[in-house]
């Protein structure tokens, strides 16, 4: 418990120095903006952006990054109160009573304690990592290539099934980002795959142009189909002078265990690979719904009702970074790109991480501290500022995000194949997105892709060509055991849809 | 489009999987797993998964008609437009290629109002040089303006 506390609290020092703290304002800075945009993630945020943190240390990058992710939590729950648009698909639970909240001339308590409850959760979340990241690692130490292989492999399930219109679809997604990950050489043999004779596929896809494509210019192509381009700007303005702005002592009375129930409940969807924010958020609604004496209320603007989805989704975000941490697999297709640029800079996420850059884990998670407590200020004190950039019409954005997702993943190995994978992956991004497939699935497979290859064969090269390793080993028999489980569970929920 | 989506993906899973088997070995010399094993693996079950799903986008596509959205002519047109960007940027350059491809969007999506548009798209390729070039220095290419740099 000492280790952890002077852990943390160097952790904290390295957060605080002057160029990270810059670095940590200008990532949630970003984040509260990239939420504010319908459609536009945190994992589009972060992708556009990793080519511009290649100068950077390491600790830096990373706080810059993760500051984004869990600042577009906050960012996306602004226009789900203000015009019922959620602008992340983890505040879509925020709109059901954020927005009645904001209609009865409620808009002020309602930002204000979605700033708060946010906050509860991003900080619970960050306690709860400390607790297990450490714990995580220390078990996972002793995993082999079969362990591995599995929690890819539940991870995509889980992403797969939880994720998209169908299972069939979720799976075909991971199974295009296995596909794209099987470019470039061969580790094992050093043979050529699919690189048609080019040099600049010998190294593989790389996974930045691909998570650019598939979920920036994917989701803006998606976005001008639904027709964002054509909407005039919308003009609210919201002021902190006004005694009305402020919730009442009785909103925090009738949430007290609300704040601790959406925490604990996001955290633990956060955890699970595959799970994430999103369905932390609508989990946290249904259970305080169902736990509440006068749940009718609900729907109708009760704060219970955005307190809980709120807490959920920022406990979410931190729980998503154990896996990432402490198993080098994320949970998420925002956590899946902050792996890649964890790759990126030369770091192995896994079990090891905590172990050998034990600064870096550190900081990033004093960071999470500190950039929490940044967002409730920044979301109370200039709310009335960033709801200023709602006056922009969504056409006049379209060429920044455009211009920034080429000139980026050009900037990256100055390579024009690259942008071409860009608008591949753009177009591929869109149909899935339209279609009700997953793009998250693909990138978490083409992150995860090479990894998994490695371990599938290690693992039948140690079973002499057997399948039985995944099931002879206690930890690989529990993991297929749960996959199974999570197989027949989506089967059978699908056959009884089908039935009625 | 839900179906011929659907019939892409199936295509592409046919290509894949096809040029997998035919320029990969499964085995290796040693007879241990060799490089084409894990694409062969991964190609079977894109064939298996995207016919299957074909088949039911093909069902669902009878039952609710094939209505086109005006919209699609917007997202067609956006996409010609970036693939102009990528077209243009060897050659041009960053500086007037983006000036270019914002000149033509808001020309094509922002009507009416010329004088905003051209000042927005002068405003906005400079400050992408200044950004990525002065401050990043991230090399971008130079094309016809690489004398005068």
């Amino acid at each position: 418990m000492e280790d952890l506390f002077a852990n943390l609290a160097s952790g904290l020092a390295l957060a605080l120095s002057l160029e990270n703290l810059v670095f940590l304002v200008v990532g949630v800075s970003v984040g509260m903006l990239v939420g504010l945009f319908p459609g536009f993630g945190p994992a589009a945020g972060i992708a556009i952006l990793i080519p511009m943190t290649l100068g950077l240390e390491p600790t830096t990058g990373i706080i810059l990054l993760a500051g984004i992710y869990y600042g577009a939590m906050y960012g996306g729950t602004i226009t789900s109160i203000l015009i019922n648009t959620p602008g992340e698909s983890a505040t879509v639970a925020s709109t059901l009573d954020g927005y009645p909240l904001a209609q009865a001339g409620r808009a002020g308590p309602a930002l204000v304690m979605q700033a708060v409850a946010s906050f509860v959760g991003g900080a619970v979340g960050v306690v709860l990592i400390c607790a297990f990241a450490p714990a995580l690692s220390s078990f996972a130490a002793s995993f082999g290539p079969s362990e591995y292989f599995l929690i890819v492999f539940l991870g995509l399930l889980l992403l797969a099934t939880l994720m998209g219109d169908s299972l069939l679809k979720g799976i075909i997604s991971a199974l295009l980002g296995f596909a794209i990950s099987t470019v470039g050489v061969d580790v094992i043999s050093g043979a050529q795959r699919f690189t048609f004779g080019s040099p600049e596929l010998i190294d593989g896809i790389y996974f930045v142009p691909v998570a650019i494509g598939l979920f920036g210019i994917g989701e803006l192509l998606n976005c001008i189909y639904t027709g964002e381009h054509k909407k005039p700007a919308k003009r609210i303005s919201v002021t902190i002078f006004s005694r009305a702005f402020w919730p009442r002592a009785g909103d925090f009375r009738i949430s007290r265990f609300t704040f601790a129930r959406g925490s604990l409940i996001g955290f633990i969807a956060g955890v699970l690979p595959g799970s994430g924010a999103t369905i932390g958020s609508i989990l946290a609604y249904s259970v305080e719904k169902r736990v509440a004496r006068d749940p009718g209320e609900f729907g109708k603007g009760d704060i219970r009702g955005l307190v809980a989805p709120e807490a959920a989704n920022n406990a979410a975000s931190a729980g998503a970074m154990v896996p990432l941490i402490s198993l080098g697999i994320p949970g998420s297709g925002a956590t899946a790109v902050l792996l890649g640029a964890l790759l990126m800079w030369g770091l192995q996420p896994g079990p090891m991480l905590i172990v050998d850059n034990p600064d870096f884990v550190w900081a990033l998670i004093g960071s999470m501290y500190l950039g929490n407590l940044m967002l409730v200020l920044m979301s109370v004190v200039a709310i009335p500022l960033f709801i200023k950039f709602l006056d922009v019409p969504y056409r006049l954005v379209v060429p920044v995000i455009v211009t920034l997702c080429i000139v980026g993943t050009f900037a990256l190995h100055s390579s024009m194949i690259e942008t071409w994978i860009l608008l591949a992956t753009g177009l591929l991004g869109f149909g899935m997105k339209r279609f009700g497939y997953s793009p998250a699935a693909t990138v978490l497979a083409v992150v995860l892709g090479g990894m998994a290859e490695n371990a599938f064969l290690q693992s039948l090269l140690i079973g002499d060509g057997s399948l039985r390793i995944f099931i002879t080993r206690p930890i690989s028999l529990a993991l297929t055991a749960v996959a199974a489980a999570i197989f027949v569970a989506a089967a059978v929920v699908r056959l009884r849809a089908l039935r009625r | 489009m839900r179906f011929l989506f659907s019939m892409a993906l199936l295509a592409f899973s046919l290509s894949y999987t096809g040029y997998a088997l035919y320029s990969l070995d499964l085995l290796d010399r040693a007879d241990r797993l060799g490089p084409g094993f894990f694409p062969a693996i991964v190609g079977v079950l894109l064939i298996a998964t995207t016919a299957a799903n074909g088949i039911r986008e093909y069902r669902r596509q009878r039952e609710a008609g094939t209505a086109l959205d005006a919209l699609w002519r917007d997202v067609a047109e956006m996409t010609g437009l970036i693939a102009l960007f990528l077209v243009l940027l060897p050659y041009a350059g960053s500086l007037l290629t983006i000036f270019a491809f914002t000149g033509l969007y808001l020309y094509r999506f922002n009507r009416g109002r010329g004088w905003f548009n051209a000042v927005y798209a002068v405003a906005f390729s400079a400050a992408v040089y200044l950004l990525f070039e002065v401050v990043l220095q991230a090399g971008l290419p130079q094309g016809v303006l690489a004398p005068l740099y």
